[in-house]
């Protein structure tokens, strides 16, 4: 018995060793889980993460809870392979990419559909809280779901955030209001409802509001001289407003519907100058969009699917400053998005299924720019996908095609753009008695000119071409239970090989900057992915986890520049996360660790470009009561543990250590 | 490299397995206190020539008690109560320390010490750098504008004799950056004067780039010129600034076009170049102006129009003004203009109708015109204009490619051009007036102008 235990120990201790030694940290939950201390077992469908053909990394409502996340920036950083480019503070821009790639190869989806912006390609994900969040999921290359939009397919990486259906028990409503507040003036009111409507239907209504005066300190070293300085221009005020509508009618399919909208207004602090803190950039941003979906299994080889979507997008940025005519620079921009999707999957025998789906998108941009183009972009793609699954062996294939058109009021009008992208992925269980698997993916995927590349004043040029993006990855994976003292142990560890060309990238000439289909980028990295939970005695648990990512991201285009085979701007070689999650009747503990290593804020790898490594940590304790059907849940963190002085994005200093607290009651 | 990945990854290490390391609280037994006393009369005396380098005895007293002191710790360093670099230490006892070729942060200080530590207090002397006997200098600097929003301008020096170049120098003898996107430097009299757009400052320095002043401008500060002991200054906002170089004060401002650029001075006047290149997006537009300011009296005179979107001037001895005006970056290309010293009049120079960027040496403007083009990436002409016989003609004759030009400016007998793909350090081209490469130096992050710190003290 007590050898036993000494095993158990010395086993736990390899486990961690092996998570701290190889810098990592944490995929975040593979298995069901099983909650401890609750009434109720949380067991939702999942995806598993170990069978499929391409990199699947998933972060769940219990894991989420268990790490006390709340900003969707945060459980992202948890993922490997991943760089989000954070600015600093709750208003300041979020972008996400996947293996080096950039923030415009990855598609972010909300609830199945794609959320896009015509005119930047790239989402900014500070604006999406985890409240009403029940499950995050990142995948990489080749997707094993091959009933999905084709927006999807059409994207190198696909963060995919999945709100929360509405379950009821006894009862025919649920409710839950929560109240964060933290440092910086961040105070956080939600409020959530969901009601039956009948046997067939059921709605929700979610709403939050946030505010944050942002003035955080941080510490300016500008030679000798080491300054403690107060970001200024840097609140925020947002409120989000969400209500869905859920149709199950049984064999008659099932329909959703949301309507969601965001407006807020922020301060853009800019980057830190030495001796200049004159900031007066002002950003507005408006959204709104309804998106609805139809689901039917018409029968046991037959299921359709439809989509569409209406996404209007405003913004409003303001500069007051008597270097312009006016006194101000005053930019509005107006998008409009019309999206539709339609699909079918068809599984003519067990193992075998094909899927065909159609994305028609038409969206336009107008501003208040003199002579503005005002382009519209008519956007079609179509996908078809084939699996053959079996207990050893998921082999998926698939082909996009992508046509897109756009027509301007003013100017040259770009070619049409059209590309046919294959893609396979390849998972195989060598040993019928092991869990062990090895996976392969290739996937080719293009990136379309966004609006701004090709019509902003001056710097857009008509005659880009999309950037194209060839992904390879080869991984293995296990996962294992070893019976009472180690619940479940996973590991996945990835290697890749990534080649961009004709990326789209400014280039200077004579003053003015120019979009130009430039670049060349060899990318070769790798993903290790550890998680492990330990049942302790007296309803205890350990759940570790650890993800490392190795980044080689160099520029080819020139072999004469100065910053051939330099890497890329913003990614780190060398990044890991490590997450201690303790459970326990009385408080649960969480500790976050996030490592990145040196990197470059401009192309060229020198001294004088480069931005220190960092370590931060943070800490978050969680207690919840339940009585008479009222939940309770209390919870605290201190982010940046170390108060370590740090910036993401070059002079865009990152808060030291702050706190925010959460309560939140439910019925 | 890896080294310092490996130190990261021990740290993380540490760092993680600090939840299984036991607490042991047992302190060491306390000795005595770290020491208080500090060391008197210090002296120093530079002995090499070398600019910045220290050579020679740093000696000093005794505290009346060296109980408890058992060594000193002598630190260079940018002020007088900081450690920045630590030079070495000596036994107690001993009162000397001897510096060989060492750089000269500022400052030399000494604390007395034992094995518990170093004392609070410190005796510290300012140290005067020996900068050779002639004091003559002979310095080329390059202004490095950097990236906007990355604290990169530089200041490269340049020493022609040697060879030595230190491309961060401002750095080195001030101990601080110049900050975000420097826009123009001049030499006048015996101190130098370079205005950071970024930052609204003018850092005034001497000629060895020691600051002597930072001046914050009301405006965004962008070129400026010298004339009768006053730097007349270009500010965004739509003023020029007349700067007295003896108070190093601005003295007063008065309001020209839109967006400001550079400024020439002619006929006992300023020549103000408005670019309006702030509204090139509204429908105000670009400014197409050249105003006149009356140096007497600091009044802006007049107006006179050119092409759109005019940032370029130049004067020479007879009165005459150049003008580049950058177009719309459209239908309207890079146009060089002469404003005639007599008349006034205006006209596009037909024998070199085209021009991004010029510099004036001796009667000649040297020029060169790189357009962007529809078709693809520009094509770069090297044009010099002579003002005298109007002749026209390529001026680098020795075959020298220069793909992407950024900036031409001359100094002491030479035309510099320096090269920028807006993404690594650039290069500067120095060329004698026959147009042959004398030498290319690298320089910073999009280098805007070079200019000569000369003084020969014979």
């Amino acid at each position: 018995m007590r050898d036993l235990l000494g095993m158990r120990w010395l086993c736990a201790l390899c486990v961690w060793l092996l998570t701290s030694g190889i810098v990592s940290a944490q995929r975040i939950d593979t298995t069901a889980y099983h909650e401890l201390s609750g009434v109720e077992v949380v067991e939702k469908a999942r995806p598993s993460v170990s069978r499929v053909g391409a990199p699947l990394q998933v972060m769940s409502r219990a894991s989420i809870e268990r790490l006390g996340v709340q900003e969707l920036s945060e459980a992202v950083k948890r993922f490997s392979g991943v760089t989000v480019q954070d600015y600093g503070g709750i208003g300041g821009l979020k972008t996400v990419s996947v293996r080096s790639l950039g923030a415009k190869h990855t598609a972010v989806s909300y609830d199945g559909v794609t959320v896009t912006d015509a005119q930047s390609g790239q989402v900014d994900i500070s604006r999406f809280s985890l409240d009403n969040v029940e499950m995050v999921s990142l995948s990489i290359g080749q997707s094993d779901d091959i009933f999905q939009t084709a927006r999807v397919y059409a994207s190198a990486g696909a963060l995919n955030i999945q709100t929360g259906k509405p379950s009821f028990g006894e009862k025919s409503f649920n409710a839950y209001v929560k109240m964060k507040g933290g440092s910086f003036g961040l105070f956080n009111p939600v409020l959530h409802y969901d009601q039956r409507l009948g046997k067939r239907w059921s709605a929700s209504l979610h709403g939050d509001f946030t505010r944050a005066d942002g003035r955080y300190p941080y510490t300016l070293v500008n030679g000798d001289l080491v300054t403690r300085e107060k970001r200024k221009n840097s609140d925020i005020q947002s409120y989000h407003l969400e209500g869905n509508l859920f149709g199950d009618f049984g064999k008659g399919g099932e329909f959703t519907f949301k309507a969601y909208y965001f407006d807020s207004e922020r301060g853009l602090p800019g980057s830190v100058r030495l001796y200049n803190t004159n900031t007066s950039e002002r950003l507005w941003d408006n959204n709104f969009f309804v998106q609805s979906g139809y689901t039917n299994r018409l029968n046991e080889r037959f299921t359709v699917r439809a989509l569409v979507k209406y996404n209007y997008a405003f913004t409003r940025y303001l500069d007051v400053s008597d270097k312009y005519a006016a006194g101000q620079q005053l930019d509005l921009n107006t998008q409009h998005e019309y999206y539709g999707s339609v699909g079918a999957l068809y599984t003519p025998m067990e193992r075998f299924s094909v899927a065909l789906t159609t994305d028609l998108t038409r969206s336009r941009l107008s501003n208040n720019y003199v002579s503005g183009p005002n382009p519209k972009r008519f956007d079609s793609r179509s996908v078809l996908a084939a699996q053959y699954k079996d207990s050893r062996l998921t082999a998926t294939a698939s082909l996009l095609g992508t046509y897109i058109t756009d027509k301007v009021e003013q100017g040259d009008t770009p070619a049409d753009k059209k590309r046919l992208s294959p893609a396979v992925s390849l998972s195989w269980r060598p040993f019928a008695e092991s869990t062990f698997r090895v996976r392969a993916s290739y996937k080719d995927i293009i990136r379309v000119p966004t609006f701004t590349d090709l019509y902003y004043l001056r710097m857009g040029n008509t005659n880009l071409t999309p950037e194209k993006a060839t992904q390879f990855d080869l991984g293995l994976t296990w996962s294992a239970s070893c019976g009472e003292w180690l619940r479940h142990l996973d590991i996945t560890v990835d290697g890749y090989y990534n080649w961009v060309k004709d990326k789209i990238v400014a280039m200077p000439t004579m003053y003015i900057w120019r979009m130009m289909n430039m670049g060349e980028v060899d990318i070769k990295g790798a993903d290790v992915n550890l998680s492990a939970e330990f049942p302790l005695p007296y309803r205890m648990g350990l759940v570790l986890s650890g993800t490392y990512s190795y980044q080689y991201a160099v520029d080819i285009t020139d072999p004469d520049a100065k910053n051939y085979k330099d890497q890329i701007p913003y990614t780190p070689r060398h990044s890991g996360t490590a997450t201690v999650a303790w459970e326990n009747p009385w408080v649960n503990v969480s500790y976050i660790l996030t490592a990145v290593g040196d990197r470059y804020a401009l192309p060229q790898n020198i001294d004088a470009n480069r931005i220190d490594s960092y370590v931060e940590q943070s800490l978050s304790l969680n207690r919840e009561f339940r009585f008479r059907g009222f939940g309770l849940r209390l919870q605290g963190e201190i982010l940046n543990l170390a108060d370590v002085n740090y910036d993401v994005i070059q002079y865009y200093p990152m808060p030291g250590r702050s706190w925010r607290l959460s309560i939140c009651l439910s019925y | 490299m890896k080294k310092k990945n490996f130190i990261w990854v021990s740290a993380l290490c540490a760092c993680l397995s600090m939840g299984f390391v036991s607490c042991d609280d047992e302190d060491d037994p306390v000795p005595a206190d770290v020491p208080s006393a500090v060391v008197t009369g210090l002296s120093f005396t530079d002995e090499n020539e070398k600019v910045n380098t220290l050579s020679g005895t740093l000696s000093w007293t005794a505290p009346a008690s060296v109980e408890n002191v058992t060594k000193y710790v002598i630190y260079a360093s940018s002020s007088a109560t900081v450690k920045t670099e630590k030079l070495g230490e000596v036994n107690v006892g001993t009162n000397s320390f001897t510096l060989t070729d060492v750089t000269n942060l500022g400052y030399l200080l000494v604390f007395a010490a034992n094995e518990l530590g170093e004392a609070e207090a410190c005796a510290s002397i300012e140290v005067v750098d020996n900068e050779g006997t002639d004091g003559s200098i002979f310095q080329l600097y390059f202004l490095n504008s950097g990236n906007m929003g990355n604290n990169n301008a530089t200041l490269t020096m340049y020493d022609p004799e040697t060879g030595e170049s230190d491309p961060d120098y401002f750095m080195t003898q001030n101990g601080r950056g110049l900050g975000d996107t420097a826009q123009d430097i001049i030499v006048y009299g015996e101190k130098m004067y370079i205005a950071v757009y970024g930052e609204s400052t003018i850092e005034v320095t001497d000629l060895r780039a020691k600051s002597i002043k930072q001046i914050r401008t009301e405006g965004q500060p962008r070129y400026m010129v010298a004339d009768g002991g006053k730097v007349y200054v270009t500010y965004y906002n739509g003023y020029v600034a007349r700067l007295d170089t003896a108070s190093l004060e601005v003295e007063a401002t008065v309001p020209v076009g839109r967006n400001p650029e550079q400024l020439a001075v002619a006929n006992n006047k300023i020549y103000v170049a408005n670019s309006g290149g702030m509204d090139y997006s509204t429908p105000v537009g670009y400014d197409k102006t050249v105003s006149v300011v009356d140096i007497s009296t600091f009044a802006a005179t007049e107006k006179i129009e050119v092409v759109l979107n005019p940032t370029k001037i130049q004067a020479d001895e007879r009165g005459n003004v150049y003008v580049i005006s950058m177009g719309n970056y459209g239908d309207v290309p890079n146009t060089l203009q002469r404003i005639d010293g007599q008349t006034g009049e205006v006209s596009v120079l037909e024998a070199c109708p085209n021009a991004t960027d010029m510099t004036y040496l001796d009667g000649v403007l040297y020029t060169y015109y790189s357009q962007w083009t529809a078709s693809g990436l520009p094509s770069t002409t090297f044009t010099s204009y002579n003002t005298t016989t109007g002749a026209t003609e390529n001026w680098i004759k020795d075959g020298t490619a220069i793909a992407q030009p950024y900036s031409v400016s001359a100094t002491g007998a030479c035309v510099y051009v320096a090269e920028s793909d807006y993404t690594n350090n650039g290069d500067v081209y120095a060329f004698d007036t026959d147009g042959s490469l004398i030498v290319s130096i690298e320089a910073g992050l999009n280098p805007m102008k070079v200019v000569l710190a000369q003084k020969d003290d014979f």
